[in-house]
């Protein structure tokens, strides 16, 4: 918890800066696995996932930030040839 | 990970389409816009508790009943020192609906120029799932439970859309987070009607929620998909007058095979599935008449 | 500067027209209406350099001042009875994000039970942060609006302020006031530039934040106290430099012939003006009575009344409201103020004006003749004193 002493707060509450991230992949109970060979490159996981947990990098290879993923499934279930699994996570 | 304007690690539902919704209206619009926020879902995805934000955009959090008319407010105090930014109320149904109705059409016949997006996940869901005026017909809420006396929500819900057009905004526009590319433009249309002064412009976007209708996190595209199919869900644009249809279904699923893939559609008779189905044709009659 | 005849209502349109403020926005109610139709034709005329926004309701009034404050925009507006109440959640808002809105309230009653003057509207909200100034007539309604964006604004405050006077008997009937001139108000109130607000894209700052219990919600609280607590050194600073500008200065209380008072009253409002003429014509016969007419209600100037009442024998306080189940706002101020004192004066309580009820000189001469006799027989009153009830001249004890 944060002590503030009072002098240094501000003279009303107002947030003034980004809060660091948090690992929400924490959450996740199952993740998604890319099958680089299946992967058309169509780009449907990294358009509908909620977290934008999907990264597109430059050469429009698509990769999951676990940080962040929580393993909704969205992506597995929307990928057109199926290249994503959903693996079980201990 | 993407750099863009809302932070990692956000404290939304997995599977969440109002996080879908809220990601690309502030995108789209980019970081000279000012959202507004109301207590509700969207808002545990742009605020913490702690003096933190989680969006880069200036963000106020105003009150749940009455988000569009600070809006009008800032607009014009904006407009007043020549800033250029968008203003983007981003509420849920039950304060779009039920508790903001006044002010939010209010701000539609003033023709103030801001851009309001109703995510519309069908209940007051932060507060857990307690029914609001957008809620359908049959479903089941914390305030609308089955039991032997009830079955689900016994009425229809308000056609926020219509009423907004008929409140005089300008540009009135329904949206799908299956549908990412029509929902991106519409977006950008709102956009251009404000900054030409037309009037207010409202996008009212599904965001179907795993937590609430009791479906797998996964399947959240597909039921919004589904909703469109159906039928259930109309995509369209009203604009100068006139209404136009974003898609129309050449053969419209039916409305069971959405029904059934919710939990909170799981109590609904043969009966009530038939009101629904009866309903959605009317809909399309009465569009299919005016077309 | 000429003396020019305006109702109440004419005369704060024009105070706001000379503070330039930049946005406008109202709902009709009576008796306010008035206002802010004087200051829609203003704008439309192009006197005033402001937009009027013509809102659906009194809580998106209020929500409307809030957004553009926040945007940097001067603003006002005029409302009372269920239109203040219909804005009750936004005013609450105000204060903790520190805007400076400034709002005339023209008081009248809140339940639909009658209309005329009565502070059941203004003291509804009066825990929640707002600056509340109470004024006596036209003139000091005008003089109060010019000093409520001073005070509202300064950065040691940066509080909203309630210029709150009494419907009908104020609003609606004609006085002769003096508006200050464009060139004085503007050389005493700067341009609103508000340094904590702030829409820049860079910045991305979140305003009318939601704080943790455990961390930072009764420290904010304090910061918001001891900003009241400032506020009462400004209004008293404000004030001065008010009555150096226009020969009228304002404090935080008014003493009337308080000089060697056994009894005096403690009041709020147009009363006052009544209760000075018979305190001055009681004294003309001797009768030790004086006057303390208290402007700031919040913040509550305990200091500057005790100074003013405590050589009394007793005080009449007399409140334009009731607080159904408990002690009305006045008396509970006066009360807890003098509770420090050893030797405390005897307090009697009384409602007076109520739903707008008259105060005549006939009820106060009244007044003052039951509170002396309790005083000079050492027998507490046994309730508190009805002004008027029943009609008539006499007061009723209950």
């Amino acid at each position: 918890m944060n002590e503030k002493k009072n002098d240094d707060l501000p003279e009303l509450p107002v947030a003034s800066k980004l809060r660091p991230p948090v690992e929400t992949g924490l959450w996740r109970t199952t993740k998604p696995v890319i099958n680089g060979g299946k992967c058309i490159k169509c780009g449907t996981c990294w358009m509908y996932c909620p977290d934008r947990a999907v990264c597109r990098q430059e050469d429009r290879e698509y990769t999951i930030e676990y940080a962040y993923c929580k393993g909704c499934g969205i992506c597995a279930e929307e990928c057109p040839v199926k290249a994503i699994s959903m693996v079980a996570e201990v | 990970m993407r750099d863009d304007l809302v932070a990692a690690g956000g404290p939304l539902c997995p599977g969440c389409g109002a996080a879908l919704a809220l990601q690309y209206a502030l995108n789209t619009l980019g970081k000279k816009t000012v959202l507004l926020t109301t207590p509700g879902c969207a808002c545990m995805g742009t605020l913490t508790f702690d003096l933190q934000t989680l969006v880069r955009v200036p963000q106020i959090f105003t009150l749940f009943e009455n988000p569009a008319a600070p809006a009008t407010g800032v607009k014009a105090g904006l407009d007043r020192s020549g800033l250029e930014m968008n203003v983007l109320c981003f509420v849920g149904d039950g304060g779009t609906v039920d508790l903001g109705l006044g002010g939010v059409t209010g701000a539609a016949e003033r023709g103030d120029p801001v851009i309001y997006i109703c995510y519309d996940n069908e209940a007051y869901m932060n507060t857990g799932i307690q029914r609001s005026g957008a809620t359908p017909y049959g479903a089941w809420t914390t305030t609308t439970p089955v039991g032997e006396r009830m079955k689900g929500k016994g009425r229809f819900s308000k056609d926020m859309p219509m009423i907004m057009a008929s409140s005089g905004a300008a540009y009135v526009a329904t949206a799908s987070v299956a549908y990412i590319d029509d929902y991106v433009e519409k977006i950008r249309r709102a956009e251009e009607v404000t900054i030409r002064n037309e009037g207010m412009a409202y996008i009212h976007v599904q965001a179907p929620c795993p937590t609430g209708w009791r479906f797998d996190t996964s399947e959240t595209i597909k039921l919004a998909r589904l909703a469109v199919k159906t039928g259930i869900w109309q995509l369209y644009e009203i604009y100068k007058g006139k209404r136009l249809l974003s898609w129309k279904p050449k053969e419209r699923v039916p409305v069971s095979e959405y029904l059934k893939a919710q939990g909170r559609f799981r109590h609904l008779t043969d009966g009530q599935i038939d009101v629904i189905q009866s309903h959605v044709d009317e809909v399309w009659r009465r569009i299919d008449e005016t077309l | 500067m000429s003396l020019r005849l305006m109702s109440g209502n004419d005369a704060v349109a024009h105070a706001v027209k000379a503070c330039k403020v930049n946005l406008v926005s109202a709902m009709p109610i009576t008796p306010v209406g008035p206002i802010s139709e004087r200051l829609a034709q203003f704008i439309a005329d192009g006197e005033l350099d402001a937009k009027f926004i013509e809102a659906d309701g009194e809580h998106s009034v209020m929500s409307i001042l809030t957004g553009a404050c926040i945007a940097g925009c001067r603003t006002f507006t005029a409302t009372c009875g269920a239109g203040l109440g219909f804005m009750n959640n936004p005013i609450f808002n105000v204060p903790v994000m520190r805007l400076p809105i400034v709002m005339a309230v023209g008081n009248r009653p809140l339940g639909l039970l009658d209309f005329l003057s009565d502070y059941s509207d203004s003291m509804s909200v009066r825990d929640s942060g707002w600056i509340q100034l109470y004024v006596e007539d036209n003139q000091e309604a005008v003089d109060t609006v010019i000093q409520a964006y001073k005070i509202a604004e300064d950065k040691r405050i940066l509080l909203p302020v309630m210029m709150c006077f009494d419907g009908w008997y104020l609003s609606y009937l004609s006085e002769p006031v003096t508006i200050p001139t464009q060139e004085m108000v503007d050389d005493y109130l700067s341009p609103f530039r508000p340094d904590h607000l702030s829409l820049d894209p860079e910045r991305y700052l979140a305003y009318g934040y939601q704080v943790n219990a455990e961390s930072y919600n009764m420290e904010f609280r304090n910061k918001f106290s001891q900003a009241m607590e400032r506020a009462k050194e400004v209004i008293v600073e404000v004030g001065k430099e008010y009555g150096r500008l226009t020969g009228r200065p304002h404090g935080l209380v008014e003493e009337f012939m308080t000089e060697n008072a056994e009894l005096i009253l403690v009041m709020m409002g147009s009363m006052t003006g009544t209760a000075k003429q018979v305190v001055k014509e009681q004294r003309a016969k001797g009768i030790p009575v004086g006057l303390v007419k208290v402007r700031s209600f919040r913040p509550f100037p305990g200091d500057a009344l005790m100074k003013a009442v405590e050589n009394a024998g007793a005080i009449v306080v007399l409140d334009r409201c009731l607080s159904f189940g408990g002690n009305p706002p006045l008396f509970s101020e006066v009360a807890s103020t003098l509770y420090s004192l050893v030797d405390r004066p005897m307090l009697i309580g009384a409602y007076a004006g109520i739903g707008g009820r008259d105060v005549t000189e006939e009820r106060l001469g009244e007044l003052i003749s039951q509170a002396l006799y309790a005083y000079e027989k050492n027998e507490s009153i046994n309730g508190r004193i009805w002004v008027g009830f029943n009609g008539g001249a006499k007061n009723r004890v209950i």
